[in-house]
């Protein structure tokens, strides 16, 4: 999933201003995959370990000395507000800080951060989107 | 076509292949035999038993079902259960075998589908 320009974000009770895009990345960290003896072709995948990773892409304005630290844990909350609806969406979950890093392009500074999102139990998904009409 | 050992078509939920364990001239050294480590020399005792190998996944969907092709695998891999003939998926048979293992190569893996890893051992064990 890829969010431009949510109309509000919250890190537990903070909230994060400023934020260019959120990238919800999925992927898997280990595939069960079997071959059989008729040839070469794998026959069998399955994604059997799964990690969704969240990157969140701030503008900072001056300085910021209040960063979240690798390992926190809260609920992340992504408001997207599209003037209707259908269009509109709150996309919920809960994270854990992976990193915080930032870059420079000229005068603009980006936070980075990233995180990742659990689960209360392996086989619940671990990002809800609510809303859309 | 499906692989079978007696018939029965264990092993078809999933991919597995059949490997040959070591085969031909049995020589062993008489030092191990006569527990003296300084006696040199070798002989021969006949040829190796013929074992075979099945590796493979099991593939349900469902723990329970998952339990169930156990079972049936199981159900041959028992003390006293009776020889008989294991076939490869290209026709290839091995005659007189028995089923003396069946061991996972990891905990069970839940994705879209349950499954698990396995090594069943067979062999025709020529002393018994």
């Amino acid at each position: 999933m890829l969010v431009v320009r949510p109309k509000g974000v919250k890190f537990g009770g903070d909230e994060w201003g400023g934020v260019s895009r959120i990238a919800i990345d999925s992927s898997s960290v280990e595939m069960a995959e079997e071959w059989d003896e008729e040839g070469p072709n794998l026959m069998f995948a399955d994604s059997t370990r799964r990690k969704t990773g969240v990157r969140v892409y701030q503008e900072i304005e001056g300085d910021d000395l209040e960063s979240p630290d690798p390992g926190d844990k809260a609920a992340f909350r992504v408001d997207v507000d599209r003037g209707n609806d259908a269009d509109s969406h709150v996309i919920l979950m809960s994270v854990v800080v992976q990193s915080v890093s930032y870059s420079f392009s000229g005068s603009r500074s980006t936070r980075e951060i990233r995180l990742v999102a659990v689960s209360s139990r392996g086989d619940v998904e671990p990002v809800s989107v609510i809303g859309g009409g | 076509m499906a692989s079978s050992f007696k018939g029965q078509d264990l092993f078809g939920s999933g991919g597995h292949r059949f490997v040959n364990r070591r085969l031909g001239r049995r020589v062993i050294s008489f030092a191990a035999v006569l527990n003296d480590p300084v006696t040199p020399g070798t002989f021969e005792s006949g040829d190796w038993e013929v074992w075979v190998e099945v590796r493979g996944r099991l593939v349900a969907n469902s723990d329970s079902s998952l339990w169930t092709l156990r079972g049936a695998i199981l159900a041959e891999a028992k003390f006293n259960v009776a020889s008989g003939t294991l076939i490869d998926e290209h026709g290839h048979q091995w005659a007189d075998m028995k089923f003396l293992t069946y061991e996972e190569t990891g905990p069970a893996q839940r994705g879209r589908d349950v499954s698990v890893g396995y090594v069943a051992v067979f062999g025709r064990l020529t002393g018994v």
